[in-house]
């Protein structure tokens, strides 16, 4: 369990106050034993200080880097760039303006037409059990013909019939109709072009 | 002058870490004990500089392989006592270990006759 002592480390030295406090004490403490050492050994109070300091190096660098393990590490870099960079925004204006609309137009733009695009081709249908929907084709022989027909036909090379995927209206009332007596299907709907002007 | 086999060697990186993990396997004692410690069982050939300790005992804290308690000095004096963690005493195996593999190489590469003798 690693990271929780790390954790709790890094908890306890939230309160920086009393971290550099103890961390002072404990260099205080240090300078102190190693003065009465020298002191033993034969030196003056002032002899046996400097050497004692002299021994220990730098308190200033022997602090900071001591300091530098209390921090969250990459939280409080991350914390410190994003504090940069808003401070960056805010002294050039006229760019943030620029790219916060170009973001703003580009999401926009994006959202608007993702919208229409899930409406139309992502989203299931709105019925009930959508798994369930089947699609009616017609078929008919050479010898037929509608007269008028709007959509693609196939042909079927098995058996030479031709495979549409349009209904004439009354094709359309006569399934609704037949539809009553039959328990097979549910509901039954249609759907074509509609063209606006 | 002194001479030059007498100088006190320079720590080499991250070489403190394990010898101060390897002061407390003896028990608690606090920054100066360590670094005296240090210098009196290398029989002075190490220089630590008192000061590069408290940033490795900060390290060595934080990464759960010792724990610091307030404790009183033998004069009386408030002092924080380090301990070893089971996490610490694992590390200093490991780390015992590596380093003797690497001084081996190098005495190895150093005298490559001696092994033959």
């Amino acid at each position: 369990m690693r990271w929780w002592s790390e954790l709790k480390y890094v908890v306890k030295k939230l309160n920086r106050k009393r971290a550099e406090r103890e961390l002072q004490e404990e260099i205080d403490a240090h300078l102190e034993m190693e003065t009465r050492e020298k002191v033993a050994d034969g030196l003056s109070r002032e002899d046996a200080r400097y050497a004692a300091q002299r021994a220990f190096g730098s308190v200033a660098l022997a602090t900071e880097a001591s300091r530098a393990w209390w921090g969250f590490g990459m939280l409080e870099e991350l914390s410190q760039d994003l504090r940069y960079g808003a401070r960056m925004l805010m002294k050039q204006k006229g760019v943030t303006l620029i790219a916060v609309l170009s973001l703003a137009l580009g999401i926009g733009a994006n959202t608007a037409l993702f919208s229409v695009v899930d409406a139309m081709l992502l989203k299931l249908l709105p019925v009930k059990d959508p798994q369930r929907l089947v699609l009616f084709q017609a078929q008919w022989g050479k010898n037929f013909s509608y007269g008028s027909y709007f959509g693609s036909t196939l042909e079927d090379p098995a058996t030479g019939l031709t495979i549409g995927t349009s209904f004439p209206y009354q094709s359309y009332q006569l399934m609704r109709e037949q539809l009553q007596k039959d328990s097979a299907l549910s509901d039954l709907f249609a759907f074509g072009n509609v063209n606006f002007n | 002058m002194r001479k030059q086999k007498d100088k006190p060697i320079d720590m080499l990186q991250g070489t403190l870490d394990l010898l101060i993990l390897r002061t407390l396997l003896f028990g608690p004692i606090h920054g100066h004990a360590i670094a005296k410690s240090i210098e009196r069982t290398s029989q002075d050939v190490l220089r630590v500089d008192h000061g590069s300790l408290y940033p490795a005992l900060q390290r060595l804290e934080r990464r759960g392989l010792i724990t610091a308690e307030w404790g009183t000095s033998e004069n009386n004096r408030r002092a924080r006592y380090y301990h070893l963690t089971a996490a610490g005493r694992k590390q200093l195996t490991t780390e015992t270990g590596k380093w003797e593999r690497l001084t081996e190489a190098i005495a190895r590469i150093l005298n490559p006759n001696r092994e033959e003798a």
